[in-house]
């Protein structure tokens, strides 16, 4: 499977939109430097790990470390099957 | 804090009990369901938030007319105010669970009688003729986990399953609500495997709503939220090792 790091960027940014809601949601992954389009979907181009780290980072230190449990096992799945490298919080 | 101050109806003499507050991320959700001369209460929840709940309760019957409280299993966030409710229930106060909790209960003081659901064929019958069904859902995430399903209402009281970790909590669920039950499971559930056994086992109920313990209520698309934990990979610290 063809996984990128946009993908776990996304995977992330919904998770979180049940996790601590829309509105939040999209705040953080400004503060983080990251655009979004109107139905949430990451325009960011070719994110990479520098990115997923301070999106990971952002969240944690807005709204604590249960946004990185509510997400960490999916992206360390999705992270297997690309065989991509992972920030430390999401190890 | 975000208190929700008022019972709410979800069907006929069936009322949501519960509990919100902002900072939590798992928020109780306590049920009572009365009809005639029995009243069920369903996992009242932990000690912190007993006078809430409480309240609550007394918004729509008299707690001493509460001669069932039913537990799924023995977590705290479940049931430890059980032996501050039998200050104020029945004297004949029965808790309804499986035996393997029943094992583990008394060591929140509680002093009520056990009815054991697997020894007495699945399921309680009211002094009306309705029937609760217990639907033995092993594993998830204790080994004598079951659901209740109300066969009047047909609505189906899930325990943990189905729960969502979420910070922006609604009552009933809305379309991010899916991500928020996948968080709670894949860190509360021990295999996709067993969650799959269970969700086939709902697949053959009629069911109008799914009442869990956490989270929000599900009252439409129930077959995709069933789908959704079918399909669910969870078990982490075996996949991490």
């Amino acid at each position: 499977m063809d996984v990128t790091y946009k993908d776990l960027l996304q995977l992330i940014i919904q998770r979180e939109m049940g996790i601590i809601g829309v509105e939040k949601t999209i705040d953080v992954v400004k503060k983080a430097g990251l655009t979004l389009d109107s139905e949430g979907k990451l325009t960011t181009p070719k994110p990479n790990k520098a990115d997923l780290e301070r999106l990971i980072q952002a969240f944690h230190d807005d709204y604590g470390p249960v946004t990185v449990m509510g997400c960490k096992i999916a992206v360390l799945r999705l992270a297997r099957q690309g065989n991509l490298e992972l920030p430390k919080l999401l190890q | 804090m975000d208190h929700q101050l008022q019972p709410v109806e979800i069907a006929p003499n069936i009322h949501w009990v519960g509990y919100a507050e902002e900072w939590a991320g798992l928020h109780c959700n306590p049920y009572i369901i009365e009809d005639g001369e029995d009243v069920i209460l369903i996992e009242p929840g932990s000690i912190p938030h007993f006078s809430s709940v409480a309240r609550m309760v007394s918004q729509v019957v008299n707690p001493a007319r509460i001669n069932y409280i039913l537990v799924s299993h023995q977590d705290p966030d479940l049931c430890a105010s059980i032996p501050r409710f039998e200050e104020i229930v029945s004297p004949d106060l029965q808790i309804v669970t499986h035996s393997r909790a029943a094992v583990l209960l008394p060591h929140y003081g509680i002093k009520a009688p056990y009815y054991n659901i697997d020894t007495n064929d699945w399921k309680l019958t009211l002094k009306s003729g309705r029937e609760l069904k217990f639907i033995f859902t092993p594993y998830m995430h204790f080994p004598g986990s079951f659901m209740t399903y109300d066969t009047k209402s047909k609505i189906l009281f899930s325990g943990d399953v189905f729960g969502g970790l979420s910070f922006d909590w609604s009552l009933f669920a809305n379309e991010f609500y899916p991500e928020a039950m996948k968080a709670f499971h894949e860190n509360y559930m021990p295999s996709r495997a067993i969650l799959e056994h269970s969700m086939n086992k709902l697949r053959k109920l009629d069911i109008t709503m799914i009442a869990p313990q956490h989270g929000s209520i599900i009252n439409k698309d129930i077959g995709k939220y069933i789908d959704t934990l079918a399909n669910l990979e969870c078990g982490d610290y075996l996949f991490v090792d």
